[in-house]
C-alpha cells in the first residue's frame, strides 16, 4: 500500500483492532494524506507509550468517537500543514478539551503557532477552531444528555485553551457564551486575554457575559493592567436575548484610552433589532471609529471576525438650538 | 437474407451523423449522461445496445469499465472486472441487507487485487473480517481505501464543520 493516500475506517468494533495494528498500518502506508477514523479507535493502547508514528504527507486526519482520541494521537506525530477534526461526545460537566488532546501537545506540530481562534459554545454543542500558519485544529463536542445548558462545560472549555501558545493570536471569536458565575467568569477572560498579547480582533456573538469587557478594562480587571495592548478592534454581534452593556463598554474604551491604547473601532451589531443607538454612538469620544449595523443573522462561528456585516445604522444626533446672547 | 439486411442496417448506422464524431469525443459521451449517479452503471450498458459499432467501441475502452458504482449485481460487477483489463480498478462494493452480493463480488475481484486504485466495501463484520484478508496481497495502485463495518444502531454523524 505503498502509494495509498486516502484512508477511512469506520465503525470498527473495539475488540476488532488494537493501537498496534493501527500503527503498524500507518507506518507502512507513510504517503497517507487523509484519514478519516469513525468510531475505529480502541479505548485502551496496546503500544508502547514511547511509540511514535509520523505520517509526513498527512493534509487532514479525521477522528470521530465518542472519546479515546488521546489514545491514538498519543502515538502519532501530526506534522505541519496539518488540519486536525476531532468529534467526540461531552458526557460531564468536567468534560474538558484535554480530554481528547494528546498528553504532550509537541506531536501537534499543527497547533505550534494559533493566530485565531473561534469558539461557540451552544448549549448542545461546543465548537472550537484554532488555526494558524501551522496548521488547524477543529474539536466538535456533542452534550450527549441533552438536558441542560452546562455551564461548567464552557468554563472548563475557555480554561483548557490554556495549554496552548496563544501568544501570537490576533483574533478571538467566541459565539453563545452564556453567563458563568461573575467570580468564574472574570477569571477565565483574563487568564485567557493575559495570554494573548498580540490580539488585535475581539469577536463576542450573542454572548450573554461581560466578563471579557471587563478584563480589557485596566481599571476593573484583577491585575489592574492593560490587557491585550495591541487590540484594535472589537465587535459585538447581540441578539433579542442577550444585551449589551453600554456603560461597561464605554468605561473599557474610556480607560484605555486614557492608558494609551485607544481602541480604533468598535462595531456593534443588532441582530433582527434595534439597539440603542444613540448611546452606542457615545461610545465615540472614547474610540477613533463607532460602526452601528443591523444584520438578520449572526455571522458563522468560524468566520473570520471583524468583516462587514449587516446593514449600517446611522444616528444623527438632533440639532440643538442655542440661544444666542448677543 | 437476414445476415445481409443485417449488414446493410449496420453500414447505413455508420454514416449516421453521430457515428462520424471522433471517438475521443464519442468516449466522453457517458460522461454526460442524464440521469443520477445510482445510474451511471445502467446508462453505460445502455450505450453498449445502441449499435453494433457503439458497442464494440464502447467494449473495448477498458477505462469505461474501470470504475465500479454501488450496483448490487454479482453478474455486472464481473462484467465490469472483465471488460477493464488490466485497468486500474475503482470500486464500490456495498452490502444492503443480506451477504451474497458483496462477498460474490469481493471474491470476484481478489484475483484483480493487484490493480485496485481505489476500493469502498461496507459490510457486515464477520463478512468483511473474512474478506479483508484478501487485502494483504500486494496492492501498488491502490491510493485509496474506504472499509465501513455496519453496525446497528450507528453513532450519528455530526458533520458539524464545512472545510
Amino acid at each position: 500500500m505503498s502509494k495509498l493516500t486516502s484512508f477511512t475506517f469506520s465503525r470498527i468494533p473495539e475488540d476488532k483492532i488494537s493501537i498496534s495494528q493501527l500503527l503498524d498500518f500507518f507506518e507502512h502506508a507513510h504517503h497517507l494524506k487523509n484519514i478519516a477514523l469513525h468510531d475505529s479507535i480502541p479505548t485502551l493502547s496496546d503500544a508502547p507509550p514511547e511509540r511514535v508514528v509520523s505520517l509526513p504527507c498527512l493534509e487532514t486526519l479525521i477522528i470521530d468517537a465518542e472519546a479515546a482520541h488521546p489514545v491514538l494521537l498519543n502515538h502519532l506525530h501530526i506534522p505541519v500543514g496539518v488540519s486536525l477534526v476531532q468529534d467526540f461526545d461531552l458526557r460531564s460537566d468536567e468534560s474538558s478539551l484535554l480530554d481528547f488532546l494528546p498528553k504532550t501537545l509537541r506531536n501537534l506540530e499543527n497547533v505550534s503557532s494559533i493566530t485565531s481562534v473561534h469558539l461557540s459554545l451552544g448549549s448542545l454543542e461546543k465548537l472550537v477552531r484554532l488555526g494558524g500558519q501551522n496548521g488547524t485544529l477543529w474539536m466538535s463536542g456533542h452534550w450527549a444528555l441533552r438536558d441542560l445548558h452546562r455551564f461548567g462545560l464552557d468554563l472548563q472549555i475557555l480554561r483548557s485553551l490554556s495549554c496552548f501558545d496563544l501568544s501570537g493570536t490576533k483574533r478571538l471569536a467566541i459565539s453563545q457564551l452564556t453567563s458563568l458565575l461573575h467570580s468564574d467568569e472574570m477569571t477565565a477572560s483574563h487568564h485567557i486575554l493575559s495570554r494573548m498579547k498580540d490580539l488585535r480582533i475581539l469577536a463576542l456573538t450573542q454572548c450573554h457575559t461581560n466578563g471579557f469587557i471587563l478584563a480589557l478594562n485596566p481599571d476593573k480587571n484583577p491585575s489592574k493592567c492593560v490587557l491585550c495592548p495591541k487590540l484594535e478592534k472589537v465587535v459585538l454581534c447581540v441578539g433579542r436575548r442577550n444585551t449589551v452593556d453600554i456603560e461597561e463598554l464605554m468605561s473599557m474604551a474610556k480607560e484605555r484610552a486614557s492608558a494609551g491604547v485607544k481602541l480604533s473601532s468598535i462595531m456593534v451589531v443588532g441582530l433582527g433589532e434595534p439597539l440603542p443607538w444613540k448611546q452606542v454612538y457615545g461610545l465615540e469620544g472614547y474610540v477613533t471609529r463607532v460602526d452601528c449595523r443591523i444584520a438578520e443573522e449572526p455571522p458563522r462561528w468560524d468566520d473570520v471576525p471583524g468583516g462587514l456585516v449587516g446593514r449600517v445604522v446611522t444616528w444623527v444626533p438632533p440639532l440643538v438650538t442655542r440661544n444666542l446672547a448677543f | 437474407m437476414l445476415e445481409v439486411l443485417g449488414l446493410v442496417q449496420s453500414m447505413k448506422n455508420n454514416l449516421a451523423p453521430i457515428n462520424r464524431i471522433p471517438p475521443d469525443v464519442f468516449f466522453r459521451i457517458p460522461e454526460y449522461l442524464d440521469g443520477d449517479d445510482d445510474d451511471d452503471d445502467q446508462n453505460l450498458i445502455a450505450m453498449t445496445h445502441v449499435c453494433r459499432s457503439w458497442r464494440e467501441l464502447l467494449i473495448t475502452r477498458p477505462s469505461l469499465w474501470a470504475l465500479l458504482p454501488d450496483c448490487q449485481n454479482t453478474d455486472r460487477t464481473r462484467v465490469y472486472i472483465e471488460r477493464s483489463k488490466s485497468a486500474p480498478l475503482e470500486l464500490f462494493l456495498y452490502q444492503h441487507g443480506d451477504t451474497t452480493y458483496l462477498e460474490e463480488a469481493f471474491l470476484s475481484v481478489v484475483p484483480h487485487i493487484g490493480r485496485l486504485k481505489s476500493l469502498r466495501i461496507k459490510g457486515d463484520i464477520d463478512l468483511l473480517q473474512n474478506l479483508t484478508p484478501h487485502l494483504s496481497c500486494p496492492t501498488p495502485l491502490l491510493k485509496q481505501l474506504s472499509i465501513d463495518f455496519t453496525c446497528d444502531p450507528p453513532r450519528p454523524q455530526h458533520h458539524t464543520f464545512q472545510r
